[in-house]
């Protein structure tokens, strides 16, 4: 097993990397990064919860969308700063009510509840856009969200590096491995998933929060989009489950392959996307890195 | 007087769509009983169902109805080859009962994403829809309902109950309930599991053509069709309890009054929200399924 040093070390380095980009890359170039970030944000979240867990998440969507309208809301009146914690506070609350319905089943239900709660969040919009408010659709004021997306998901990094090493990770982690010797170990699995569904849900509203002033204008289907809730999973699968490194490789190369694809080959992408999904998951059980990094 | 009339048309407009939901969601409690795969591509299979027979229909002129005699062929063999290529996979390199339930999940996603747009390369996502030869009007309680609905809902039940006769008294619809209850008793008495979930998954992808064929006569249809209807059959496979018909058809009753309440009172958009509502109160109060043991 890799010591910390070296790869708190590869962290700096490649912190210190993105936070000088915008000097020396074209401004193209920089807004790719803004969605390798937002994307390495996005898997390292899912994986902290269900990819240690194995409680399978269908509804990154769902959080991050409504961290999206958090912005969309109150951007005009609050400033960005004040919404980043307030949609940390919000989506916290909301996934824990979640997980309280959900995560005392087994995770078949979870995985089939999460499925549909992207949807029903846009349904619930779209209802409300058209009766209370009759709007179709919100505008942003646009800015550059590039270093607040950087420091959002070198957050995330160090939160989930420091985590994983704590009490709370190595539960997850045992509930993920055995949940009935977990229990039978003491454990209260129940609140530890909650908990640890929560924390990952919270921070998916956060980086949905911050990313919203990418796009001037949105809706409910670009919010609620249902890419955000497969992306994150299809990555870490990719990737590898086992260790941290699975989500940041499986982001860092899916994201560069996604961005070219949905520029070259826009109408085949989804199908890509499936046939990937399915190879990865009969191919590659441990995922690209679960070959190299034996525990 | 309004309100009666209101009343009666809910009730029976609740019904036929109950009967329709419970049509929708039976193949796939079939599918995860025995197999133990949540088959999420269900609605895309209803999709192919519907396209089958809008085709039938559209270039060969075969009665809707009729084509379930086409559609049921043609899903066996779609749904096969999808479970002996990929799905059955999924058992060898797992290595926990949990393990097959997640990844097969995660691959009937990715499987969703590849039949929704290969759909739509193939026929375009423009709605298409037909003029299905309609058998008349008829007046209940003093409403009037579509004649084509009333068969399709008798349809619905038949279906069910036929299904439900199989699974009693044949041999292989015992054999089927057997691998529901004890897949390893099922294997020690000499049934052969593979073939059983072969079997039932493509039968249960038969169901949900036939359900496609039907949804088809009365709406238009997109690639995408498939995804809220899939949602639909989830809520219910859990309002039933996994395995259990009986919970399936009153279940589909129950949000098929449900949904027509709010399409018809409210507004349709918020039906989702209405049947979601039902998942959160059942997963709260009895998460085994109302029919459940």
């Amino acid at each position: 097993m890799k010591t910390p040093i070296p790869t708190l070390l590869i962290w700096l380095i490649f912190l210190v990397v993105v936070i000088f980009a915008p000097f020396f890359l074209p401004r193209y170039y920089v807004a790719v990064l803004t969605n390798v970030l937002c994307w390495l944000g996005l898997a390292l979240c899912w994986h902290f919860f269900s990819g240690t867990t194995k409680y399978i998440s269908l509804g990154s969507a769902a959080f991050f969308g409504v961290g999206v309208y958090l912005t969309a809301i109150f951007g005009k009146t609050l400033p960005y700063y004040f919404i980043l914690p307030l949609a940390c506070v919000i989506n916290f609350l909301f996934a824990g009510g979640v997980g309280l319905v959900t995560l005392r089943l087994r995770g078949m239900y979870f995985a089939i509840f999460t499925f549909g709660l992207a949807e029903l969040l846009n349904n619930i919009i779209l209802f409300w856009e058209m009766k209370v408010t009759g709007t179709r659709g919100r505008f942003v004021t646009p800015f550059d969200i590039y270093y607040p997306m950087v420091f959002i998901t070198f957050g995330i990094i160090l939160l989930t590096l420091v985590l994983r090493k704590s009490k709370f990770g190595l539960a997850l982690r045992m509930i993920g491995e055995n949940e009935e010797a977990a229990a039978h170990f003491g454990l209260n699995t129940t609140l530890y998933k909650i908990l640890g569904f929560a924390l990952s849900s919270a921070l998916i509203g956060v980086i949905g929060a911050a990313f919203a002033p990418r796009w001037g204008y949105i809706d409910s289907g670009i919010a609620f989009n249902p890419l955000y809730s497969f992306m994150p999973a299809v990555m870490t699968l990719f990737g590898g489950t086992e260790t941290m490194l699975g989500p940041v490789v499986g982001a860092l190369l899916l994201s560069l392959v996604e961005e070219y694809l949905l520029t070259v080959l826009k109408e085949y992408f989804m199908l890509i996307l499936g046939l990937v999904m399915i190879i990865i998951l009969l191919t590659l059980p441990e995922g690209i890195t679960g070959r190299v990094v034996k525990r | 007087m309004i309100t009666l009339t209101l009343f009666f048309e809910i009730l029976v407009g609740g019904i036929i769509l109950g009967a329709l939901y419970s049509l929708i969601a039976v193949g796939l409690n079939l599918q995860y009983g025995v197999t133990r795969m949540l088959n999420v591509a269900h609605g895309d299979f209803l999709m192919l169902g519907a396209y089958i027979t809008y085709f039938s229909f559209t270039l060969f002129g075969i009665n809707p109805f009729a084509s379930m005699i086409v559609v049921a062929p043609l899903m066996f063999l779609i749904a096969l080859i999808v479970y002996a290529s990929i799905l059955q996979r999924v058992v060898k390199i797992s290595k926990s009962a949990e393990e097959v339930e997640w990844r097969s999940l995660l691959l009937c996603f990715g499987l969703s994403f590849v039949i929704q747009n290969v759909a739509m390369i193939l026929w375009t996502a423009n709605y298409r829809g037909y003029e299905a030869p309609s058998l008349g009007l008829v007046n209940i309680f003093g409403v009037t309902f579509e004649v084509n609905r009333i068969v399709i809902a008798l349809i619905s039940i038949i279906i069910n109950v036929s299904l439900y006769l199989f699974l009693r008294f044949t041999k292989l619809g015992m054999a089927m309930r057997a691998t529901v209850e004890q897949p390893e008793g099922a294997q020690l008495v000499g049934i052969n599991i593979f073939m059983i979930s072969a079997f039932s998954f493509s039968l249960g992808a038969i169901l949900s053509g036939w359900a496609g064929t039907l949804i088809s006569t009365f709406t238009t249809l997109n690639p995408f069709m498939g995804s809220s209807y899939t949602l639909i059959a989830l809520v219910l496979v859990i309002l039933a309890g996994i395995g259990s018909f009986k919970g399936n058809i009153v279940g589909g009753f129950l949000i098929g009054f449900l949904a027509y309440l709010t399409m018809r009172v409210i507004h349709s958009v918020l039906t989702l929200v209405v049947i979601y509502s039902c998942l959160i109160v059942i997963l709260l109060v009895r998460p085994q399924g109302l029919f459940a043991r």
